[in-house]
């Protein structure tokens, strides 16, 4: 790639090291010698030590303004780190989700539909159609005894079932209350809100939580899954790995939808920033 | 402001800003605040721009001070001040519309530092004028990253290693990214003979 059709990128490139003086010795004594007879290569090289000479005339600028910090421009954080630790969070805990339910449907397509019959019978069909049925009779359960009256407290309490549906058109519901606390710039609720599900997912088994009344379900979702589902597996194992897959698409839902948003805001925190 | 850069220690005043205090960092700023600004104001090409990456590059200077591990802390801060420089474009190119009009009223705007170029002559200064625009012209026509090269080396004088240090890479890109910066920029500068310096020009007439 010569510049002027005469000179090679490797020539310049060893003329613009001579003028500064870092070419090895033996480097640089080779090319004076041929400078000394190559006119073209010495008029080359004047003609880029006196572009050096007038790019280092440019003038120095006096700033039009000090740049020193005020405390609130520094305090007053852009929320972007928090914001990208947060769409990193809720992904992460997104693909293990996605990844989890992957597991679980695997394992328990056949048994669904029974499931499906157990769980929320026949007192509303299209409830039985839709996943979050399964959420909702566990957010029911606490009312009864937790055991086998679980799939009794369902039917029973058809009204209270309605109406927590019609609060909660889960499982988008399940993203409404997060993405709205974004929206809101709780940045720092951002992490734990994010990691909330996923925790909530892999201990599952693990840690029964306090019952809540039923219709404040769709956060709880996961910290009333295991009361609910422990002692179900008395009377039948097959609900519990629908149920838990019914948990964990609300939250690949919730969950995408969270890392989705928070991806929004922090790629508009970058451009303000 | 009462601030006297040479009075402290610049260890001192750094570990002290790591500490989270923003006035030994603002010593700091006041220090390199020239330096900084003009980097980016030759990247750049424009005051207002320059300005706003040099605002930048101190705002997440003083972030990831944590991130500073000892060194030349000039390098460290080059080197914020040169990413600042290519968000900064980045962004402008996503929105072109700083323009001629700001170009314009840059260049008329330049206030000198030193005396080495007293401008009673209004004859003179005006073509001293015309000669730091084109040599910007050619600079700005020249790609990001071989413009912040020449910036460096030959504009704010820093030798390979602390530009080396300053953008991030190796030696040797340093030295091929300057040889084709000079060597684009002398076949930008031939277009403006007769603005150029004498020697420039005779070396020009001289090819046989």
């Amino acid at each position: 790639m010569s510049e002027q059709g005469q000179v090679s990128t490797r020539d310049m490139e060893q003329l613009s090291a001579y003028l500064d003086g870092r070419l090895e010795r033996s480097e640089a004594a080779r090319l004076e010698a041929r400078l000394s007879q190559d006119s073209q290569l010495r008029l080359e090289l004047q003609e880029l030590r006196a572009t050096v000479r007038v790019l280092s005339s440019l003038p120095r600028i006096r700033p039009p303004r000090s740049f020193t910090l005020q405390p609130q421009a520094v305090g007053r954080h852009t929320g972007y780190p928090f914001l990208q630790l947060g769409t990193a969070l809720a992904t992460l805990s997104f693909l293990v989700v996605v990844g989890a339910d992957l597991l679980v449907s695997r394992g328990a397509q056949p048994t669904q539909i029974a499931d499906r019959l157990l769980a929320a019978p026949a007192a509303q069909p299209e409830a039985a159609a839709e996943v979050p049925a399964l959420d909702q009779s566990l957010g029911l359960t606490p009312e009864g005894t937790p055991a086998a009256e679980a799939v009794g407290a369902a039917q029973g309490e058809t009204d209270e079932f309605a109406q927590a549906q019609a609060e909660s058109p889960a499982p988008t519901g399940t993203a409404q209350p997060e993405t709205s606390k974004y929206r809101a710039g709780e940045v720092e609720t951002a992490e734990p809100a994010a990691g909330e599900p996923a925790a909530a997912a892999s201990d599952a088994d693990a840690t029964p939580a306090a019952p809540e009344p039923g219709r404040e379900a769709e956060l709880q979702a996961g910290a009333e899954l295991p009361p609910a589902s422990e002692p179900q597996e008395l009377t039948t194992t097959e609900p519990v790995s629908s149920r838990r897959s019914a948990f964990l698409r609300a939250a690949e839902i919730g969950l995408g939808a969270t890392a989705l948003v928070l991806g929004v805001l922090t790629v508009r925190a970058r451009r303000r920033a | 402001m009462g601030y006297d850069d040479r009075a402290v220690d610049e260890p001192v005043l750094i570990d002290a800003a790591q500490r989270g205090d923003l006035d030994a960092f603002n010593r700091l700023v006041l220090h390199y605040q020239e330096l900084a600004f003009n980097v980016a104001l030759r990247v750049m090409g424009e005051e207002a721009a320059a300005a706003d990456a040099t605002q930048e590059a101190f705002i997440s200077a003083y972030r990831s001070l944590r991130g500073y591990r000892g060194g030349s802390f000039r390098s460290w801060l080059l080197r914020i001040v040169t990413n600042a420089c290519y968000d900064e474009l980045r962004r402008r190119k996503r929105r072109p519309a700083v323009s001629l009009e700001a170009l314009a009223e840059d260049s008329e705007g330049e206030g000198w530092i030193g005396s080495s170029n007293p401008s009673d002559n209004p004859e003179a200064a005006a073509q001293r004028h015309e000669l730091i625009d084109a040599i910007q012209n050619c600079l700005s026509g020249l790609p990001p990253e071989f413009r912040i090269v020449a910036v460096l080396v030959d504009v704010q004088g820093l030798d390979y290693d602390e530009a080396a240090l300053s953008i991030g890479k190796p030696l040797g890109t340093v030295k091929s990214r300057l040889a084709r910066a000079r060597a684009k920029l002398r076949d930008c500068l031939k277009a403006y003979g007769e603005l150029l310096p004498a020697e420039f020009r005779l070396q020009n007439e001289a090819v046989p």
